[in-house]
């Protein structure tokens, strides 16, 4: 499944918006936000960030088509207990992929309702920078 | 064909089917629990007075009769407890595939300020149809998760406009009893969970041994 994923989402289109410079240094691969039931007010958004450039990129803002508020955050476990932190930056360094994924990094996604599986929610990445990444989501259920 | 070798040869078939059947119940009897620590003896679980999720009472009498799984989060977690409740439904699922019993799951909310009985009803029930919620005042909470280890605490964001819950995210294995037989640890994954618990549930559960793979 995993093996499959993956050139799956290289296909996933990544948009370059108005006032940032595109180049091939950053890339968005694995975009998923998780299905939760009807009622539930906040899921977690998750994709793989490639910085293939020689520089460290700071991703200091985040936002989400049809979503309320987007935040980044940080699940840590520490002796069997779930801690969730928000973060104001993440650090990818130079040359580094960097995951956002069950357990750890996410974007934590506030709205009501909140998107149904089989929909798509746009996320955009905002870097220091000034690149701004914006790429489509599916909305699904997780798999193990 | 003689009268002797008629009989021979059922009576050969019969001994390679004993033998099968004796050496199926003999030799893979012991399983080494490697996704949880097993609780030897079983410890009981104390007296607590909950609330379902259809706002009945739920008690510790009610964990009587069956195997149950328990966790502990709150619905406005959106990480760790969906994943959690994910996990579950696919170990339940693969339990059913494999012809092995298969447990209750009950998801606890230590949120009860926010998670209501249909709240939690509407999102546990998203996960599987069969499963079950359950919440309780603080202190009901607390008189249960005290024992079992499980801990909970509300924390603010800076602004406090908006607060998460640190909690335990340890899966529980309930013995028909009522007692806490096993602790299963993160990350859980599918696979070790439903091996395990088949061999829990069966009786076929030794500790891992000091090397702990094997």
């Amino acid at each position: 499944m995993r093996a499959l994923a993956r050139p799956l989402a290289a296909l996933v289109g990544v948009v370059c918006l108005a006032g940032c410079q595109p180049g091939p240094d950053v890339a968005v691969e694995d975009p998923w936000v998780r299905a939760v039931p009807p009622g539930a007010s906040a899921t977690a958004g998750y994709f793989v960030l490639v910085n293939a450039g020689g520089d460290d990129l700071v991703l200091e803002s985040v936002s989400a088509g049809g979503v309320a508020r987007a935040e980044i955050h940080e699940t840590r476990m520490a002796d069997g207990v779930m801690r969730m932190r928000e973060l104001d930056v993440v650090t990818i360094p130079a040359g580094e992929t960097l995951a956002f994924a069950p357990g750890g990094l996410h974007l934590m996604l506030f709205a009501d309702p909140l998107p149904a599986a089989g929909s798509a929610v746009t996320l955009e990445l905002g870097f220091a920078d000034g690149t701004v990444l914006a790429f489509e989501a599916p909305v699904r259920r997780g798999t193990d | 064909m003689s009268k002797s070798s008629t009989l021979f040869l059922p009576a050969a078939a019969l001994a390679l089917v004993a033998g099968i059947v004796i050496g199926g119940l003999v030799l893979p009897r012991d399983v080494e629990v490697q996704s949880a620590t097993l609780l030897t003896p079983a410890r009981p679980l104390p007296a607590f007075e909950l609330v379902r999720e259809d706002a009945s009472p739920f008690t510790r009498a009610d964990f009587e009769g069956d195997w149950s799984l328990v966790f502990f989060g709150f619905t406005h977690c959106p990480d760790i407890c969906p994943a959690t409740l994910e996990t579950l439904a696919a170990v339940k699922r693969r339990l059913q595939r494999e012809g092995d019993p298969v447990p209750k799951v009950l998801f606890t909310s230590v949120d009860p300020e926010r998670d209501d009985p249909q709240t939690i009803a509407d999102y546990v029930q998203y996960f599987d149809p069969a499963f079950r919620g359950a919440t309780g005042t603080a202190d009901a909470l607390d008189a249960l998760t005290r024992e079992l280890g499980i801990i909970s605490a509300k924390v603010w964001n800076a602004e406090r406009t908006a607060y998460t819950v640190d909690h335990s995210a340890s899966v529980l294995l309930i013995d028909p009893q009522a007692r806490l037989r096993a602790v299963f640890g993160t990350p859980h994954r599918v696979e070790p969970m439903a091996r395990d618990i088949a061999a829990i549930l069966e009786g076929r559960a030794v500790p891992a041994g000091p090397g702990g793979a094997g």
